[in-house]
């Protein structure tokens, strides 16, 4: 044994020299393929992270956030069905930059380090078609809650357009945590914007008629796939729905907001399913104060083989988890998205790496979860009170939605009233509200009274400016922003039906 | 009171690196407060609002507040961009050789270490508990360690040292160190 121990020596020594770990070879690799993209001038990241000064400055800020995987943002688990632009770091990457910390930051030889990748400035996908900027900056303060804001990006498209990419370049972008991009073709927000004296305007005051994307920093912007897009009828003012951070100081956000077209339209039209519908809407959320584990279950069956392209989620403070399966109608189940600790600050669309046939039959499940005991570090309230379904962030919503087409174009208008049919669950919960005010009793008079051209249809101007955004979106249906007899009769059947129950 | 001014305000545009054990007795008979921040931190800086109001109630009632700067890489411009854009009005030291950091035994900014008119170590730890950790920021603050062990300070109540854990940027150690 004695003879053989100097070969040993010999022949690990070099090998375990190269076993230390230094930034140039063992860290820049991770480095630039997972932080750089947002840490460097100009992008969202509070600090740079592309040099070894750099890195080597917040090293342990960065280890700690690695380990606790708040960076880089991420929040779906990447074992079920493969996802695009994942960023989660391997464990051993994590142990990795763990052990180089440990051994004291070497730097090594710079020759190791693959080359910085080629970050575009500004753009990421190019010059975008249309470029459009709020016509005022908004003032964000130094410090208090966090603000919901709406800002009006008026548009007058003369023609309909269709939306393959958005890219949103903030001002501010260490105030500026999400935007959500609505349209609206009622001309509601537009009329909104600016009323308190600031510009855009608070609360969801106007029915959205559609969307054409979102916004979270760190996000790689992504065109849809094929020959998708997403619609943007001329006449629509694009709405950004966003949410601030204050920062510790003022800043000014002007958004600026890129658009990139399609030549033509797409052969099939995107159809989103959310479950449960309406943001929850329907889905009774009341949530007692103190209740660590409130469990919100929805489930809809597809009628048509449909074409899955991407999955988000959405709830506001208290939710924790998400959950969406695919249970497909030979018995096999797959898991769309989990996420085990949601947070309100990182809602993303997860765009599946290949997309998803789902055939016909399949039932999509959602299983959220909230705690609204005070153990909860997110619960908005101290002490922890009642929270219930609302538009505010303090209140709850919850949804899951998978995007995608039908495999057939034909199959469009059966997917898109098996969706709707599923909407009306929700007039469950709005008749509630009626029946339950005077106006129920009086619904016939009134829906006489307010037709004052006396056509029959109960108009956008002719509705209740209290009711109008309700009334519009739970019950017209065929979207034409207007009620027509047979979606006024859904809500008369379910006020008689219910007062029939009621006698009974 | 004009000679702690004119050492604060002296600290304001004058580079202070060396620690002198007695200047903190010096600043103030009842406690002086230093308080950790790094320009490039986002819950140190997300702070500022309540570290000036702190400093704002406080600094007349005769209490003394140094910003302390750890980065040893940070220039003269840097700290006053820093300083006019988060609108501090105390003084500031900038910390490169880490006496201030070790001395109070702090690991993070935002951190704030208060010392009694003797020089002992009294608080250690949290301005307040809005951030619980990283991403997770209360709409307010419902505990105020700091404010609570100041006004402790000035009404003569007796304050035991009591320290708890920073969330914010680690303060890297000195290369060499």
């Amino acid at each position: 044994m004695n003879t053989r121990l100097p070969l040993v020596t010999i022949l690990t020594l070099p090998l375990f020299a190269n076993a230390e770990v230094t930034y140039h070879r063992d860290i820049a690799p991770i480095i630039y393929a997972n932080c750089t993209g947002c840490h460097r001038e100009g992008e969202s990241g509070p600090f740079p992270l592309s040099t070894f000064e750099e890195v080597s400055r917040k090293a342990k800020t960065v280890e700690r956030v690695i380990e606790d995987r708040y960076m880089p943002p991420w929040h779906a688990s990447i074992e079920h069905v493969p996802f695009h632009d994942i960023r989660r770091l391997e464990k051993e990457e994590i142990e990795r930059f763990g052990n180089w910390v440990t051994a004291g930051k070497p730097e090594g030889d710079p020759a190791d380090a693959p080359p910085i990748p080629d970050f575009p400035e500004g753009w990421q996908l190019g010059e975008p078609d249309l470029v459009v900027t709020m016509a005022k900056a908004y003032e964000v303060p130094a410090d208090g809650p966090d603000i919901y804001r709406n800002f009006v990006l008026p548009l007058d498209l003369p023609e309909d357009k269709w939306v393959k990419a958005v890219e949103l370049r903030p001002s501010a972008r260490s105030v500026l945590h999400h935007s959500l991009l609505f349209l609206d073709d009622s001309g509601t927000a537009r009329s909104l914007d600016g009323k308190d004296g600031k510009p855009g305007f608070s609360g969801m005051g106007f029915r959205k008629s559609g969307s054409i994307g979102t916004y979270v920093p760190g996000a790689t912007p992504r065109r849809l796939p094929g020959d998708l897009a997403r619609p943007l009828p001329k006449g629509s003012d694009i709405v950004l729905s966003t949410h601030f951070h204050p920062s510790g100081k003022i800043e000014e956000e002007q958004t600026t907001l890129g658009i990139y077209f399609a030549d033509s339209p797409p052969g099939r039209k995107l159809e989103e399913l959310q479950v449960p519908p309406a943001f929850g809407r329907g889905a009774g959320i009341d949530i007692p104060a103190g209740e660590s584990n409130y469990i919100v279950e929805d489930s809809f069956k597809i009628p048509v083989d449909y074409e899955a392209i991407s999955v988000g989620g959405h709830a506001h403070y208290i939710c924790e988890t998400m959950l969406m399966t695919a249970t497909l109608p030979d018995g096999g189940e797959k898991v769309l998205l989990e996420i085990t600790d949601w947070d309100l600050d990182w809602q993303d669309t997860y765009y599946f790496a290949e997309p998803l046939i789902l055939p016909a039959g399949t039932v999509i499940k959602s299983v959220i979860t909230y705690d609204n005991s005070a153990n909860n570090p997110d619960n908005p309230n101290t002490p922890p009170q009642r929270i219930k379904w609302g538009r505010e962030s303090t209140d709850e919503m919850g949804s899951m939605t998978l995007i995608g087409v039908p495999v057939e174009a034909g199959d469009s208008r059966m997917l898109s009233r098996a969706a709707k049919l599923d909407q009306a669950k929700i007039l469950a919960e709005v008749g509630k509200e009626l029946i339950n005010s005077r106006t129920a009793e009086k619904l016939p008079q009134i829906i006489k009274a307010l037709d004052r051209d006396g056509d029959g249809n109960l108009h956008e101007t002719e509705l209740p400016p209290r009711m109008k955004s309700i009334l519009l979106e739970k019950l017209d249906i065929d979207r034409d922003n207007s009620l027509n007899p047979s979606e006024i009769q859904t809500l008369k059947d379910w006020l008689e039906n219910r007062k029939a129950k009621k006698e009974a | 009171m004009t000679i702690l001014r004119t050492l604060l305000l002296s600290c304001v545009f004058v580079h202070c690196s060396v620690l002198d054990a007695s200047e903190e007795k010096a600043d103030s008979p009842v406690a002086t407060v230093w308080i950790f921040v790094a320009v490039d931190c986002p819950i140190a800086n997300g702070c500022a609002p309540e570290i000036n109001s702190i400093y704002d109630d406080f600094h007349k009632r005769g209490i003394a507040f140094h910003l302390v700067y750890p980065e040893p890489s940070l220039t003269t411009e840097e700290i006053t961009a820093h300083l006019e854009d988060y609108g501090f009005n105390m003084g500031f030291k900038h910390d490169i050789d880490h006496d201030y950091v070790k001395k109070a035994g702090v690991t993070i900014t935002p951190e704030v270490a208060v010392f009694g008119g003797d020089g002992t170590l009294l608080y250690r730890g949290r301005i307040n508990n809005r951030y619980s950790d990283y991403g997770d920021r209360r709409k307010a603050a419902t505990e105020h360690y700091l404010r609570d062990c100041l006004g402790q300070l000035l009404t003569g109540e007796p304050v035991t040292f009591h320290e708890n854990d920073a969330i914010g940027c680690y303060i890297e150690a000195l290369s060499g160190n």
